[in-house]
């Protein structure tokens, strides 16, 4: 900002100005050469830093006031995805350190009862190891029916979208996919298309397919997508397909296309 | 608001840490809805809202060993991602630069536990109640500039105000807020 006071540009020295800044900065507002100036300001100076994380906390308050959004399950899907994607390969299960805490108690506790807490600590130990894979196990399982349940609802959706009469897009794999093919479902009720899609070649670790609509030329991002090891992939889409042209699948970068329309290959596309 | 038996944000971000994707779906589900709303409203397209919520959540799987506690709530960090997010887009638009965050490379400051407790602890009332007892002219300043991204320079232009007192209204209704959270923390 142009009309700042001299002063502010001593950026050591502490005054009722530098909290201003950290006001502004706190909800966003301050420009680029005062954020600047801020910054070599704050790292000398223990108060301003406390006043900007407490501001900040309290410019998180503007947001809580906000009406919440509905639930956005198609969103969740498409994160999802992506991050399980770019997950390596599984991780061991973390070392159990009450178990260690246990035994170095015992250690230090000589004596007839020490001695018999000691002959329990291993049986206790693998037995705390034994709960932790069970509960671990549990999660899984857990998880893996919330996966089922999940893609059950959506083929109970896609069925609903078509047997209502919805719009129907097929798509066809190109030479890049020619086992590829899929549809498209427009449920006349309204809400999100449902996109399934089946035979995709499996992408490197580095790419995601993502799903454009395309209306007048102009390509719009209607969700990311990464095939599964079952036979096909159901997804929600984030854009409506009434009045476009065209849906296509490309192969993006991981997170999706890094402009505002495709740059990666075409796997598979439709005419509406 | 978690109970006894749910996993605290800071364990389901350690969860994540270690490439749990359960606790990043978690996650997700807590705080979606709140960074959703936010980005909404301040880029009004919900395109962009989604996208920007998108990159919130794959951010935390990527680097959720970035997170400091000290910084502040895990609630406050997904806003401020999903925040600053926002704001670029904002400046983009207008073919603005973005600023740099003063504490982006500093790890030595520190906040105490109990904003977090605040945050957490707050009702939708006390949100309420707090944003309806500030003076008109302040909340408008701080709407302005959190949802609407505007600089200090453009607020001041839009009220017809000096510019010192654009930054006394930010910092009048910011001391506001924070006297609502530290009166929560009790």
């Amino acid at each position: 900002m142009s009309n700042r006071p001299d002063h502010v540009n001593q950026a050591t020295d502490h005054d009722e100005t530098f909290e201003e800044l950290v006001a502004a900065q706190a909800v966003g507002s301050l420009g680029s050469d005062d954020a600047n100036r801020l910054k070599d300001h704050v790292r000398q100076c223990a108060r301003c830093r406390q006043l900007l994380a407490e501001y900040r906390s309290a410019a998180t308050v503007l947001a809580l006031g906000l009406e919440q959004s509905p639930p956005n399950v198609g969103l969740k899907e498409n994160v999802l995805a992506v991050a399980s994607r770019e997950m390596g390969a599984p991780q061991s299960l973390p070392p159990a350190p009450n178990v260690v805490v246990l035994a170095r108690q015992e250690e230090a506790r000589p004596g007839f009862f020490g001695r018999l807490r000691l002959a329990y600590a291993l049986p206790l130990a693998v037995l705390f190891v034994l709960c932790l894979g069970l509960a671990w196990w549990n999660l899984a399982l857990q998880e893996q029916l919330s996966a089922q349940q999940t893609q059950l609802e959506r083929q109970n959706r896609f069925i609903a979208a078509v047997a209502e009469g919805g719009q129907r897009v097929p798509l066809v794999g190109t030479d890049r996919a020619p086992d590829a093919s899929g549809e498209v479902v427009q449920p006349v009720s309204g809400g999100p298309p449902l996109l399934v899609v089946r035979g995709l070649p499996q992408l490197s670790q580095d790419q995601v397919y993502e799903v454009w609509v395309i209306a007048g030329g102009q390509p719009t991002s209607a969700g990311l997508l990464q095939p599964s090891d079952e036979q096909s992939t159901m997804v929600r889409l984030r854009h409506e397909i009434t009045g476009a042209d065209m849906v296509a699948l490309t192969a993006e970068p991981a997170g999706g296309s890094p402009g505002p329309g495709p740059t990666g290959p075409i796997y598979a596309a439709g005419r509406v | 608001v978690t109970t006894a038996s749910e996993p605290t944000d800071e364990q389901l971000l350690a969860a994540v840490g270690r490439r749990e994707l359960g606790a990043l779906e978690a996650l997700y589900d807590r705080y979606h809805r709140l960074a959703l709303g936010l980005a909404r409203r301040m880029l009004g397209d919900e395109q962009g809202a989604e996208d920007v919520v998108q990159d919130v959540f794959l951010a935390v799987w990527r680097q959720a060993h970035l997170y400091r506690r000290e910084r502040g709530a895990v609630k406050t960090w997904l806003l401020a991602m999903a925040h600053h997010r926002a704001i670029d887009r904002l400046r983009q638009r207008a073919n603005l630069d973005r600023a740099p965050d003063p504490l982006e490379d500093i790890e030595d400051h520190t906040v105490a536990p109990v904003w977090e407790q605040a945050l957490a602890q707050i009702t939708v009332e006390e949100v309420a109640g707090a944003l309806g007892s500030l003076p008109p002219e302040q909340r408008e300043t701080l709407e302005l500039a959190y949802f609407g991204g505007r600089s200090q320079s453009q607020i001041a232009e839009l009220q017809g105000v000096p510019l010192g007192t654009v930054k006394g209204r930010t910092r009048l209704g910011l001391e506001k807020l924070r006297g609502l959270l530290a009166g929560v923390r009790g």
